[in-house]
């Protein structure tokens, strides 16, 4: 089955997160196809590698990135709410003369539109935080 | 892989107007996905039947919900309910919403989740 998820929520501070992360996790393993994962609103904060997590936590954003190298999953942050947040790539910081570039390898920022897309493709969009 | 090109979408809404974005984020969703031509019902439940509410003043530097909320036929968002009996319980009367939402019981609300194929609550 073809899966998509929409997560809501920041990486730290709600459970969700985690559940969303062990959910992808579980489906792959069980020869599911993930199609992309879209992070909107709060949940654009998974796309930031500018965070630091003691080594007994969870790291959601590596874990995230890394799932997509092995996977091939496409990890997708809603550029309106990734802008709002500090989360940029090299092209928005160009453009807007930013000093830094903080979105993490793996991910990028793209419009609502690549949720409608993933709705559209897959089986199932399962929504984590709403 | 499917090769349908539409899915009508359920966007349900559970926050309050102001205080959280979540209201606005319910409605940008629904503008998002009705511009995309899917088939969009917007429902209100619990504290985000608020967001329906008329007169609404919000706080300076926030964006007006009940205006926004008038866009939403511009974009094709097709029907939008609102949780009747928590519409009661906060003394809203359907006649001064700031949009003509359509009340909806029990009934309704099972028939609306049983009947779209994408629910995406915020």
């Amino acid at each position: 089955m073809i899966f998509a998820l929409l997560v809501h929520d920041a990486p730290v501070g709600r459970h969700s997160s985690q559940a969303a992360y062990r959910f992808a996790s579980e489906l792959l393993a069980g020869g599911h196809t993930l199609f992309r994962v879209f992070f909107f609103g709060d949940g654009v904060h998974h796309s930031t590698r500018l965070n630091l997590t003691p080594g007994n936590e969870t790291d959601l954003p590596q874990r995230w990135s890394r799932l997509a190298a092995e996977h091939g999953v496409d990890l997708v942050s809603c550029v309106g709410s990734a802008l709002r947040r500090g989360i940029v790539d090299e092209a928005q910081a160009r453009q807007h003369a930013l000093e830094a570039v903080s979105l993490r390898d793996g991910f990028e920022l793209s419009g609502l539109g690549q949720l409608v897309e993933a709705s559209i493709r897959c089986d199932r969009l399962v929504v984590f935080g709403g | 892989m499917s090769t349908q090109r539409t899915r009508s979408v359920l966007v349900v809404c559970r926050s309050a107007p102001y205080g959280r974005s979540r209201a606005r984020d319910a409605i940008d969703l629904a503008m998002a996905f009705a511009a995309f031509e899917q088939p969009v019902t917007l429902l209100f439940l619990g504290e985000g039947v608020f967001t329906l509410a008329g007169g609404q003043q919000p706080p300076a530097g926030t964006r007006h919900l009940g205006k926004l909320l008038g866009t939403l036929a511009d974009y094709g968002v097709g029907q939008v309910f609102a949780d009747a009996a928590a519409l009661a319980e906060r003394g809203l009367a359907v006649r001064e919403l700031a949009l003509a939402a359509e009340p909806a019981h029990d009934d309704t609300l099972r028939e609306l989740f049983a009947t779209h194929d994408r629910v995406i609550t915020v």
